[in-house]
């Protein structure tokens, strides 16, 4: 006899994937062929396996081997392409679903807030419980700790004393949808607002003016504000469409980068849920800028639950009669892989493939999405497109400083009272951020999250802009208790888990550099040649790298040997 | 009169078509640069980034960078030599390397390069993978301890033989050789005696069944001279699968 739920076939309304209010469903062909059917009028193409595989998963709870057979046979794919992708995308999973799948963030945050306790009381309470308890790199609800995904849904908050709570629920079977809301997380406010997020939004108002716009004019005002790419690179958004619009092309795509992976950020989840219209008409905008026909959001599974609303705020833009006809825009999602983030990975995860980072030249703009010129853009740089346009681009110059104008938000997270969401001028010193939250009393702050930079009190007012240390965006705050040592080796580990494996350095560096940080904890006699190892494998993996993740990854090690070596 | 293509690799001048990457250009001038990923007959991957060269402080790999005229490269400097040693080391330590008793020692381009760089030790500790083997197939044994992930395999399927029989699956350090057959085994998949892809391993993971000793061991293409010598010869190039039949006379 089947625990789960029968008879869910009919219940199914075109936009109402993915649901929660009960149980995976038991594997049926013909049920999901209509839940596929209901995403995409025609799922069955190669370019869209990662999708079928991914809307299987969250159906279904699995994708087992006769359901990947099923899918190969009708994208007209072999079965080991189909396995190519199930062995990438970590949320993709063949074998039998428990009742309750739980993803834990294993970041240092939640590191710090009591996960393992948490986990083995448990494991020791859920013994008999049909659940399965796993960790994975961030969640995106740092700020809400200990959170984790169940069944896809996330669940916040968890502490000690509702962890009885919580095993209730886990042993009574009530489908996750259904469980109180106090578990789930509350619409998102900003602990500090600025211009960006608390202007008289009109909507529709900026993308009219645009419509008497030329595409040259449009890229003008981006131009004249200054706006920088606010996924944390900090890329010109003008010179990145300029590349774009120029290229000789019939076909041009537009991508919304809502794969927010970076442990510690979670800024996208505010603007998909809070923005969303904002967001959506900067893609109207920078579509007609470019000369888009066709739109991709690219939501990472950690925030599936907001794919339902995002669809929701779609349609009311086609019915509006602005999105549907020249330009239309598809929700895709990830299925767990932080180097989809990284916008040539994120295209091979867009065409179906698994999520490995292009050489670079040509660069999207010459050559992306299905070798056709492809802007990528980041959630927040497409709400400050829409701010820009409707407010000017004089007033977006209003803050920040002339390398780095306009604000952006912070995510703030770790040991301190007020952890969430800032918005703050570019060029803002970290003091000021740390005295908002509540953190002046900081031992140190990562700023940047794990690719960024760890800073000591001394550096407290180093300023959070593009041209800074760090950079901005994901901070997470350390009292004078936590241990340098056990937070680069969480982002050491993190890079090592999250490699995409393609190059050598990163590949079997971000191994070989986690043996080095164990050999320097347990090995003293062994310890300076460690370092020096660690030092050189540093600059090896910085250097030769294929891409930004590697180039990255050893930052973490590195810069706690330097702090050692400097205060030795 | 049309300006000169040509960039300089290391001081000498090396000629390049529209088109050449920096790697490209050299092997055509006849100048070798260390690789393991790179073929001449198949596009490019830069996966294991031996070619690293660099160009204006900026270290690129040489197998995509598009060549320009009037670039200054420099391709063996110290710090470059040892970075490339570094790489090996990791690729050594990360597979499972039997050398001393593996078919292709002496015609393998890891082992080759390794010694041409002097490699005396692994350095890194061995990750000691577990990884499989597959023997299904009857002219083909897999080995993948000593895979490279270098999508050579993949690649000569693809563009040559125009039939899937080999890619990259998983993720990161589980980055594993997959086979195009539903039971996952090389048996059961369409892999022929003279598929390109099989005898394009630069390492010993895709061996051939029979024919290893034909050279013995000490007289294989980078036995008698170092690998930087020998250029850009290959062990696909040096024996053709088409003169490997046992009533070869010139083997007699």
């Amino acid at each position: 006899m089947c625990r789960r739920l029968r008879g869910h076939r009919l219940s199914y309304a075109a936009t109402n994937w993915p649901r929660w209010d009960h149980h995976f469903l038991p594997w049926d062909p013909t049920l999901a062929e209509q839940l596929l059917r209901q995403r995409q009028p025609t799922p069955f193409r190669p370019d869209w396996l990662l999708q079928g595989l991914v809307t299987l998963q969250f159906s279904f709870g699995q994708v087992s081997a006769a359901a990947q057979l099923w899918l190969a046979n009708h994208c007209g794919v072999a079965i080991t392409d189909v396995r190519a992708l199930m062995s990438f995308y970590h949320f993709l999973r063949e074998s039998e679903p428990p009742r309750y799948q739980l993803y834990f963030a294993n970041n240092i945050v939640e590191q710090q807030n009591g996960l393992e306790p948490i986990l083995n009381r448990l494991r020791s309470k859920l013994a008999s419980a049909d659940c399965r308890l796993e960790t994975t790199s961030c969640i995106g609800q740092s700020d809400r700790p200990l959170s984790a995904l169940v069944n896809g849904l996330p669940v916040v908050g968890i502490n000690q004393d509702n962890l009885d709570e919580l095993c209730q629920l886990l042993n009574s079977g009530v489908p996750v949808g259904r469980w109180p809301e106090h578990w789930f997380p509350p619409a998102d406010d900003l602990r500090h607002a600025g211009p960006m997020t608390r202007y008289d939004y009109h909507p529709g108002m900026a993308l009219r003016h645009c419509q008497k716009l030329s595409s040259e004019a449009i890229i003008g005002l981006i131009s004249q504000a200054g706006l920088r790419g606010l996924g944390g690179a900090g890329f010109p958004t003008a010179l990145k469409w300029l590349g774009c619009q120029h290229q000789p092309a019939a076909t041009r795509y537009l991508i919304c980068n809502a794969d927010e992976g970076e442990p510690g950020t979670f800024k996208d989840r505010y603007y998909l849920r809070q923005q969303t219209d904002p967001v959506i008409e900067g893609m109207l905008i920078a579509a007609r800028a470019i000369g888009a026909s066709q739109g991709f959001i690219y939501l990472r599974a950690e925030y599936l639950y907001l794919y339902h609303h995002l669809q929701q705020r779609l349609e009311e833009w086609r019915r509006q009669g602005y999105l549907g006809r020249d330009f239309d825009i598809e929700v895709q999602v990830g299925a767990g892989a932080y180097i989809c983030g990284e916008e040539s990975a994120l295209i091979n995860s867009l065409a179906g493939q698994r999520g490995i980072p292009r050489p670079k030249p040509p660069f999207p703009g010459e050559r992306g999405l299905f070798d056709k010129p492809t802007v990528v853009n980041n959630v927040e740089t497409f709400a400050a497109v829409t701010c820009i346009i409707q407010q000017g681009p004089a007033a977006f110059r209003e803050q920040g400083s002339d390398t780095s104008p306009g604000t952006r938000v912070h995510s703030v997270s770790g040991d301190c009272p007020r952890p969430g969401l800032y918005e703050l001028a570019q060029g803002t010193p970290l003091r000021r951020l740390l005295q908002l939250c509540g953190g002046e009393q900081a031992g140190c702050v990562q700023v940047g999250g794990p690719s960024g930079a760890l800073l000591f009190p001394e550096q407290f007012d180093s300023t959070l802009d593009f041209d800074s240390p760090g950079r901005g965006g994901a901070i997470m705050v350390f009292d004078q208790t936590r241990s340098v040592a056990d937070i680069a080796g969480n982002f050491t580990r993190f890079f090592r888990y999250e490699s995409c494996g393609f190059c050598t350095p990163c590949r079997a560096g971000t191994v070989a550099l986690e043996h080095l940080l164990k050999r320097l904890q347990q090995q003293p006699e062994r310890r300076l040649q460690a370092m020096e190892d660690i030092m050189e494998l540093s600059e090896l993996m910085a250097e030769t790298s294929h891409c930004g993740l590697g180039k990255t990854a050893a930052l973490p090690a590195r810069n706690l040997i330097s702090r050692w070596v400097a205060h030795d | 009169m049309t300006e000169k293509r040509s960039f300089t690799l290391d001081q000498q001048e090396i000629p390049f078509q529209p088109g050449d990457s920096i790697l490209q250009a050299a092997q055509r001038a006849g100048v070798y640069v260390p690789h393991l990923c790179f073929h001449p007959d198949f596009s490019a991957n830069g996966s294991c980034r031996l070619c690293v060269v660099s160009i204006a402080g900026k270290t690129v790999a040489a197998c995509h960078y598009p060549a320009r005229s009037g670039l200054q490269v420099t391709m063996n400097n110290s710090r470059l030599q040892q970075q490339r040693l570094r790489l090996l080391q990791l690729l050594f330590a990360e597979g499972n390397h039997f050398c001393p008793s593996c078919e292709v020692s002496g015609s393998c381009q890891l082992q080759a390069l390794a010694y041409d760089l002097g490699m005396t030790h692994y350095h890194y500790d061995p990750f000691y993978p577990q990884r499989p083997r597959d023997g299904s197939h009857p002219d083909f044994f897999i080995d993948t301890d000593r895979c490279i992930f270098c999508d050579l395999c993949g690649r000569a399927g693809t563009e040559q033989d125009h039939k899937p029989v080999y890619r990259l699956g998983g993720r990161g350090e589980q980055t594993r050789l997959l086979i195009y057959s539903a039971s996952g085994k090389l048996g059961d998949s369409r892999a022929a005696a003279d598929d390109k892809a099989a005898h394009v391993c630069p390492v010993g993971c895709i061996l051939p069944r029979e024919g290893h000793y034909r050279d013995p061991i000490g007289e294989r293409v980078y036995d008698a001279s170092p690998i930087h010598w020998v250029g850009n010869r290959r062990r696909d190039q040096h024996a053709a699968p088409a003169a490997d039949s046992a009533g070869d006379p010139s083997h007699d």
